[in-house]
């Protein structure tokens, strides 16, 4: 070894044994993925702040979240609903609070049970966090803090610009049952804002794609402001082009002040006044 | 120079105006605009894209929220009128046809008119936010009848106890097919003049504990007022007590219920969430007769009989034991449920608020309900069957709501075997065994 470090020593030029040329080699191989693990290092890191941003694991989160649903050929309905979240059990509680003829109507979610209260049958029923919320293209799991670094891996990274908006766009695929859609693309900024999502089924098939163009800051957090959200497949032929149903969701009185334990309850959607 | 000046100034006032016209336009005003999503991400927003809701940064909108006070999200739960007037309303109509006996046996055609009518008026009064009271009353045709269907007060001590007193809809089911738990509103086997529902006079007290808590409630059904419509005797009400812990894998119910004159009933029962789309249940039941000596007489078989309720006990001690899963494919649009029971007791099977009574011995029941995407369409089917009485049914139903209020049902409805269970529980007016109706529903709230 000394031997050969001697001899190579002193050449310097074009002339080098082959054993400097595989020392380069081995050298080359090593640091390689040097670059590429810090990469992937930082596209995770960018990941779990997106799921900072959506996640509230230090304070109780609560806000009246609107909901404006467009059908094409059918017209437009608001929908409102008073949502409380309790991240670090992973709960959360929405009331309806208009339409009039739905007030009192209640979801509680704990882990994977989601309760839904029927006031008229005065019983809880469970459904998925796969459903519609309400009948919007909005689904019960959008309530919820994110998990995508937990739920998703991560396929690739391209920087992109979306508008006026440097970001990262992720292609992300997840094996488990339990998320909504298992195939995402996602904008991402470098602070770890989601700008737009791209949701897909197992097939590849487009499902819906939602954006939020927008933030605002509240107790020096972000918090989403507006949510747009494009159902891929609904819709109606107005006009002779196709018009996808949509979803608008603002989300005002954000507050991280804390809520009552009882408001995570299910007698709280027993006794709310329809 | 001043020209220059007023056009630059014109320019400078109206140039964030078209700006905002431009913005404006990237939100359609009209739900058959399509949106272009990309372009959102082009400009600043406005504050109002869809025009129908409040902007953040408006009144309506707490960017720094203050302290001490209640989450105004909760505020907006908590801030209801004094007085609220709301109504309901169903009108139905349809034609109905079926044979007099099961189908493969013969009987006669008869043909119904399907016509019901029922309006409802609720009455809310919110005193405080610790106190309120309902009243809701419906008027029904054919019956003629006027019907108070809940007249309750709901009071809450420092937002952990909360008391109800008087008559309000209750229920302890845990199954959707087999009320076993529904203890609270098991009736003597006394003949019923009507169909009765869930609403039952009680006085109860919740303690919210984690997102269960504690039930306990004392309680009278109208058939044990002697004579009817005056105040019960203390030993003709029921006690009632039930105990729900829920956790992120299992929610659990623990309850009991004693009444003079029927069977002390216990019961757990339990159901958890597998993968979102899988739900698993369970439930169990105890129930000892309690034969009291003045109203037992022993029959020559060994069973015993009472006088009031014509409680007829093969064995004091009776177990029902049954589970089942509910299955949900499609985001939700599909929905399948498979249920078995064993039901160990042979008397006080009927059910308030429930079509059809517990029966004896295995119970079988399958559900299909599938919400067709994008069609107004629904399809259920349900089915259900007792080997050990040899009693079941099988009911298809198609549904349509093609217009806001309006639902079209074509229903057909098939009792089989033995002539009674559930052949004689039926629904249907004339009791036949096979029918097909489409009826038409008018229906809303306001």
């Amino acid at each position: 070894m000394n031997m050969t470090m001697q001899k190579c020593a002193p050449s310097g030029g074009p002339s080098r044994t082959p054993m400097t040329v595989a020392f380069l080699a081995a050298l080359v191989v090593l640091l390689l993925p040097a670059p590429a693990a810090a990469s992937q290092a930082r596209d995770l890191e960018r990941l779990r702040r997106a799921d900072a941003a959506w996640s509230y694991l230090d304070s109780d989160f609560s806000a009246e979240y609107h909901i404006v649903q467009d059908v094409p050929g059918r017209g437009r309905s608001t929908t409102v609903a008073a949502v409380f979240r309790r991240d670090r059990q992973d709960i959360y509680t929405i009331v309806i609070l208009e339409p009039e003829a739905d007030r009192g109507q209640g979801y509680l979610k704990q882990g994977d049970t989601l309760w839904i209260y029927d006031p008229v049958g005065a019983r809880f029923n469970v459904t998925s966090s796969r459903e519609r919320f309400q009948n919007t293209n909005a689904r019960n799991s959008d309530f919820t803090q994110s998990t995508l670094a937990e739920d998703y891996r991560i396929v690739g990274v391209t920087p992109t610009q979306l508008g006026r908006h440097a970001a990262y766009l992720y292609d992300l695929e997840s094996d488990r049952d339990g998320v909504t859609f298992p195939i995402m693309r996602a904008w991402i900024t470098d602070d770890g804002r989601i700008l737009k999502t791209e949701d897909f089924s197992r097939s590849g098939q487009l499902m819906r794609t939602t954006a939020i163009p927008d933030y605002q800051q509240v107790a020096g957090r972000l918090i989403p402001q507006r949510i747009f959200i494009i159902d891929a497949l609904e819709g109606a032929m107005i006009d002779g082009r196709f018009v996808n149903e949509r979803t608008i969701i603002t989300v005002t009185r954000p507050s991280f002040q804390p809520v009552p334990n009882s408001v995570f309850s299910k007698s709280f959607l027993e006794r709310i006044r329809r | 120079m001043s020209r220059a000046l007023a056009g630059l100034l014109l320019a400078f006032l109206l140039l964030p105006a078209a700006g905002t016209a431009t913005l404006w336009a990237q939100v359609p005003d009209s739900a058959d605009q399509p949106l272009d999503i990309d372009s959102l991400f082009e400009f600043d927003q406005p504050d109002d894209p869809a025009g129908d809701s409040p902007a953040p940064g408006s009144p309506d909108s707490t960017t720094s929220p203050p302290t001490g006070t209640l989450p105004p999200a909760l505020q907006r739960v908590q801030d209801v009128d004094p007085v609220r007037l709301r109504g309901n309303f169903r009108f139905v109509l349809g034609y109905s046809t079926g044979l007099t006996q099961p189908l493969g046996e013969g009987g006669e055609r008869q043909d119904l008119a399907v016509v019901e009518l029922r309006s409802g008026l609720d009455l809310l009064f919110t005193v405080s936010p610790q106190l309120s009271i309902s009243q809701r009353m419906r008027f029904e045709y054919p019956k003629y009848e006027l019907k108070v269907t809940e007249l309750a007060m709901d009071y809450a001590i420092e937002d952990a106890v909360f008391l109800t007193l008087g008559l309000k809809r209750i229920n302890w089911s845990r199954s959707p097919n087999f009320p076993l738990t529904n203890i609270i509103h098991r009736r003597a086997d006394k003949p019923l003049t009507a169909p009765r529902d869930y609403s039952t006079i009680i006085g109860r007290t919740v303690i919210p504990i984690g997102i269960g808590g504690l039930e306990l409630l004392v309680q009278n059904k109208d058939e044990y007022q002697e004579p009817p419509g005056t105040t019960p005797q203390p030993d003709r009400m029921g006690y009632g007590a039930k105990f729900n812990y829920a956790s992120r894998r299992l929610d659990l119910d623990v309850g009991g219920y004693y009444q003079s004159g029927l069977a002390a009933r216990g019961f757990v029962s339990g159901s958890t969430t597998l993968t979102d789309r899988i739900e698993l249940y369970g439930q169990g039941l105890v129930s000892e007769a309690r034969l009291r000596r003045d109203d037992t007489r022993l029959r020559t078989d060994g069973k015993a009989e009472t006088i009031r309720g014509r409680i007829i006990a093969d064995n004091p001690l009776d177990f029902s034991l049954g589970a089942g899963t509910v299955v949900s494919f499609l985001s939700g649009a599909l929905e399948l449920n498979g249920e078995y029971l064993y039901h160990g007791e042979e008397s006080e099977n009927r059910v308030d608020g429930s079509t059809f009574p517990l029966y004896w011995g295995h119970n079988f029941a399958a559900n299909v309900d599938y919400r067709i995407p994008d069609t107004p369409f629904r399809l259920r089917m349900g089915y259900r069957y007792n080997p050990s009485l040899d009693t079941g049914f099988f009911v298809p139903r198609v549904t349509v709501t093609p217009y806001r209020h309006l639902t079209l049902d074509l229903i057909g409805g098939m009792f089989f075997g033995a002539a009674g269970g559930y052949r004689a529980a039926n629904p249907d007016d004339a009791k036949r065994p096979a029918f097909l109706t489409l009826a038409a529903t008018v229906s809303g709230r306001i």
